[in-house]
C-alpha cells in the first residue's frame, strides 16, 4: 500500500508539533522577502485536523504569504511551521516535492496546464508521484466526478468557464487524498454563482475530513459560512474568531 | 516503462506543440555542429600533411670507410632494436654514387673521378617524427657508424609547426564547443520559457525536478541529433565530392581519404549533437527550476 510516510525523509518523519491533533502549527514567524519586504511578524497560529478557516485581510495583508509558508513556497526567516507534525520549515529542497503531494493548493488564477485536458491535468497530479498506472483512471473519474466535471474532462481549459477550470483545480489539489487544502482567493476571479460551488465543494471536502484554509476577500461569502475566521493586517493576526463573521471581524480591526 | 513512455510523450508532445522552436533549435544545432565539422576536416587534414612531411625524414648514418660488409645483418639488427626505429634499409656505396651520378646528371662531370669517395650507409626510419633526434644520437652508440645525419633543424621547425597547429586548433576547437553551447542553450531557452508556466505548476503538484527536467533533456538531445544527423550529412557529402576534385587537380596533396576520416567524423558529431542539447537544455530548464 502506498503510503506518504515513506516519501519521507527521517527528519519530517519526526514530529516535533506541539498539538497532537494540529495539521497546521506556525510559531514566531518572521517573513522576509529577497528584496526585504517583511511580510509576516511574529505569527503565532493552530489550525487543528479537520478544521475549515477562512484567512481575511486586505491586499498585502500577509495572507498569501501565510499560505505560501505551507506549501513551502516560502521558508520563514524564523520561527518553526509545521504541517501534519511536519517541519516544514526545514525541509530541504529535495523534500518539497513530497510535501507539495501532502497539501493541495488552489489560486485565483487556477494555474492549470493550457495545453492538457481537465483529465489530463488532474492525472498529471498522480503522475508526478509516480502512481501505479492501473490506479490513475479510477482516482482521476473519482474526484472529477466530485466536482461534477466528468462529462467534461476532455475540453481544454481554454474551453472551460472560470467556475469549471476552478472546480478542475479543485479536483487535481484533490486527487492526491491530500490532509490540507489551501486556496487563495479561490473565487477572485468568479461571479458570485460560481463562487458559491465552489465553496460548496470546498465544504464538501472538509466535510470528508480534509483541513481547508481558504484566503479570500469576498465578505458575504465569509459571512454566510460561519466558519472560524483569523484576520490579518500589515502582517499580524489581529483578530481569530470562532464562527466568525467578515464584516464584525473587519470593525473590530479597525478600532483596534 | 512507464515512466519512458510518459517522457517520450510529452517530447512529442511539446515538439508537435511549438514545431517553429523545434526548427529554430534543429536549425541552430545543424549550423553550429557543422562549423565544427568542417574545422575537424581541416584539422585532419593538416595533420595528415604533417605527418606526410614527417614520413620524409629519416637518420642517415655513414658507416665507417672499413666497415665489413659480412656484419650487417648484425648492425641492421642492432640498429632495429633500438627504441622508436621502424625500418632499416642499407644504401651501398655503389648505389648511393649511382644516385648522385643520376641526380647530377651532366651538371657537374663526375667522370674525373676515379673512385668512389662515398661510404656505405644505412637510411633509418622512425615511428614518429618526434623521435628523430633521439633515435639519431642513439645511432652514433652503435658502432662502425663515422657520422649521423638526421635534419635536424629541419625536423625541430617542422614539429613546432606541427605542436602550433595543433595547440592552435585545440583552443578554436574549444571556443567552437563553447559558443556552440551558448547559442544552443539559448534558443532551447525560449522554448523552456514559453513554457515556465507550466513548470510552475508541475513544481507546484509535486513533480520532483528530474521529473520536470527529463522531457526538456531527451526534447533538446533529440534536437541535437537531428541537427547534428543533417550537418554531419552535409559535411561527409561535401567532402566526398571535394577529395576527388582536389586529387585531380594537385594529384600528390596528400588528402585525408574520406573512408579513412568521416567513419569517427560522423559519430563524433551526433555525440557532439547530443551532448550540446543535453546540455543547453540542462542549463536552461535550470533557469526557470528554483533550485
Amino acid at each position: 500500500m502506498f503510503s506518504w510516510k515513506n516519501l519521507l525523509s527521517p527528519a519530517m518523519r519526526r514530529p516535533r508539533a506541539e498539538y497532537e491533533d494540529s495539521m497546521v502549527e506556525l510559531h514566531g514567524i518572521n517573513l522576509v522577502y529577497p528584496n526585504g519586504y517583511q511580510a509576516l511578524y511574529d505569527v503565532e497560529l493552530l489550525v487543528r485536523k479537520g478544521e475549515f478557516v477562512f484567512l481575511v485581510g486586505t491586499t498585502g495583508s500577509g495572507k498569501s504569504s501565510l499560505l505560501k509558508l505551507l506549501y513551502r513556497e516560502q521558508a520563514p526567516k524564523n520561527g518553526s511551521v509545521y504541517v501534519d507534525n511536519h517541519d516544514v520549515g526545514e525541509l530541504r529542497r529535495s523534500e518539497v516535492p513530497s510535501l507539495r503531494r501532502k497539501v493541495g493548493v488552489i489560486f485565483q488564477d487556477f494555474r492549470l496546464l493550457r495545453e492538457k485536458t481537465a483529465w489530463e491535468n488532474v492525472a498529471y497530479a498522480l503522475e508526478v508521484t509516480g502512481a501505479r498506472r492501473r490506479e490513475i483512471p479510477r482516482k482521476v473519474a473519482q474526484v472529477l466526478e466530485l466536482v461534477g466535471l466528468l462529462s467534461k474532462r476532455k475540453r481544454m481549459p481554454g474551453q472551460l468557464s472560470g467556475g469549471e477550470q476552478q472546480r478542475v483545480a479543485i479536483a487535481r489539489a484533490l486527487v492526491n487524498e491530500p490532509r490540507l487544502l489551501l486556496a487563495d482567493e479561490p473565487t477572485g476571479n468568479l461571479d458570485p454563482d460560481s463562487s458559491w460551488d465552489i465553496m460548496q465543494i470546498l465544504s464538501r471536502v472538509n466535510a470528508g475530513g480534509t483541513t481547508v484554509m481558504v484566503a479570500t476577500h469576498d465578505q458575504q461569502i465569509v459571512d454566510t459560512m460561519r466558519k472560524r475566521v483569523i484576520v490579518m493586517r500589515q502582517g499580524r493576526i489581529t483578530e481569530d474568531l470562532e464562527r466568525g463573521n467578515y464584516t464584525v471581524a473587519q470593525r473590530a480591526t479597525q478600532v483596534v | 516503462m512507464g515512466l519512458a513512455h510518459y517522457f517520450l510523450r510529452e517530447v512529442l508532445v511539446n515538439v508537435r506543440r511549438s514545431p517553429l522552436m523545434s526548427v529554430a533549435s534543429v536549425t541552430t544545432v545543424m549550423v553550429l555542429t557543422m562549423i565544427v565539422g568542417f574545422f575537424l576536416v581541416l584539422m585532419a587534414n593538416l595533420s595528415n600533411l604533417a605527418r606526410d612531411l614527417a614520413s620524409d625524414l629519416k637518420v642517415v648514418a655513414y658507416l665507417q670507410a672499413d666497415f665489413n660488409r659480412d656484419q650487417l645483418g648484425e648492425l641492421r639488427s642492432r640498429v632495429l632494436k633500438l627504441p622508436g626505429v621502424e625500418g632499416v634499409s642499407f644504401v651501398s656505396r655503389e648505389q648511393a654514387f649511382e644516385h648522385l651520378k643520376k641526380r647530377m646528371n651532366n651538371r657537374i662531370q663526375l667522370g674525373d673521378l676515379t673512385h668512389n669517395p662515398l661510404p656505405d650507409a644505412l637510411e633509418i626510419r622512425v615511428r614518429r617524427a618526434e623521435d628523430l633526434e633521439k633515435v639519431g644520437h642513439k645511432v652514433k652508440g652503435v658502432g662502425s657508424i663515422e657520422k649521423v645525419r638526421f635534419g635536424e633543424d629541419v625536423a625541430r621547425r617542422m614539429l613546432a609547426l606541427n605542436r602550433i597547429v595543433r595547440t592552435v586548433g585545440l583552443v578554436v576547437l574549444i571556443l567552437l564547443l563553447v559558443s556552440t553551447l551558448l547559442v544552443v542553450s539559448n534558443t532551447i531557452r525560449l522554448t523552456v520559457y514559453a513554457r515556465r508556466r507550466d513548470i510552475e505548476v508541475m513544481q507546484l503538484v509535486g513533480a520532483a525536478g528530474w521529473f520536470i527536467r527529463w522531457p526538456f533533456l531527451l526534447e533538446g538531445i533529440l534536437q541535437g541529433l537531428v541537427g547534428a544527423a543533417l550537418a554531419a550529412t552535409v559535411v561527409s557529402e561535401s567532402y566526398r565530392l571535394l577529395v576527388p576534385q582536389l586529387l585531380s587537380s594537385v594529384s600528390f596533396l596528400p588528402v585525408a581519404a574520406p573512408e579513412s576520416l568521416l567513419p569517427w567524423l560522423c559519430p563524433g558529431l551526433l555525440l557532439l549533437g547530443a551532448l550540446v542539447g543535453l546540455l543547453g537544455s540542462w542549463i536552461s530548464v535550470n533557469r526557470f527550476l528554483k533550485v
